[in-house]
């Protein structure tokens, strides 16, 4: 197993470990990156020249955001190989997910027991989806 | 294009699409986030809504604006706690009331069934504020 996927699986992990022990706001960073090492391993092994393409445009415009532009990415790859709707609703709850992600590690709020089982809901969808998808 | 004239623009086109629909847009520094949420959520699972999203997404970056661009409904973890801006549905009677208090006496809504409107001259009004009463009676 490459070393990526194997992050993205102890990330999943860690996230059950967490969540039992009612430690939430971890949970989310975990929940959150799980997803993002997945989608960082399909873009370099599947899309190629796609993922090069972003580190490109990245250095030349000296901005951005490598997280939106995977994101991004990673939804217009699966809208055009699998199912648009598909797509598209895995693609807004990950932007969801990554900007929940900020707010659980930086914002001065609690993370309550039932948005912590929205993330859970929307990463075991996104891993189950890239499983039936991907075989990953 | 400044990204105030961007969210201005997206909030406008997504309201013509779906004049039904309810918008909220905040900003949110945390994230360096533009988020705009969109109700009903089933808005999101119809076709036209899925192109402007993937439109208003591609031209964001294309304009190299500042953050990232969000778009939220009902069951989303990102909550908006101060929108700037709102958009209500064009049929809803209950979100029109912020709009109708404004412009009409109280006596419209509370008072006898004589409909006067002391500050417009505007039948659609009329209309609303007939519906609005029949929804009290019932």
């Amino acid at each position: 197993m490459s070393f990526l996927l194997n992050k993205s699986e102890e990330n999943k992990n860690a996230f059950a470990f967490l969540k039992d022990r009612k430690i939430n706001a971890p949970c989310v960073h975990c929940g959150y990156y799980s997803c993002f090492q997945k989608i960082t391993y399909i873009l370099r092994e599947y899309f190629t020249q796609e993922y090069n393409d972003i580190h490109k445009l990245l250095n030349e415009r000296r901005k951005g955001s490598l997280h939106d532009e995977y994101i991004r990415e990673f939804t217009r790859q699966y809208v055009k190989k699998f199912d648009k709707k598909e797509g598209h609703n895995l693609g807004r709850k990950l932007k969801d997910l990554k900007a929940f992600r900020r707010e659980a590690d930086y914002d001065d709020i609690e993370i309550q027991d039932d948005l912590l089982d929205k993330v859970e809901e929307n990463m075991n969808e996104f891993h189950l989806l890239v499983k039936r998808r991907f075989e990953l | 294009m400044l990204v105030k004239d961007f969210i201005k623009n997206s909030l406008d086109r997504i309201h013509k699409a779906f004049p039904n629909s309810r918008l909220e847009y905040q900003y949110k520094d945390i994230s360096n986030t533009h988020f705009i949420k969109i109700t009903p959520i089933n808005i999101f699972s119809e076709e036209t809504f899925i192109d402007l999203d993937f439109e208003l997404t591609d031209e964001f970056r294309e304009l190299d604006l500042n953050g990232s661009l969000c778009f939220l409904t009902e069951d989303s973890l990102v909550k908006l706690d101060n929108p700037s801006k709102i958009i209500y549905p064009k049929n809803n009677i209950i979100d029109s009331l912020g709009f109708l208090e404004k412009d009409l006496s109280a006596k419209i809504f509370f008072g006898d069934s004589t409909f006067q409107s002391p500050k417009v001259d505007f039948p659609i009004l009329e209309e609303i504020a007939g519906d609005y009463r029949l929804a009290m009676a019932a």
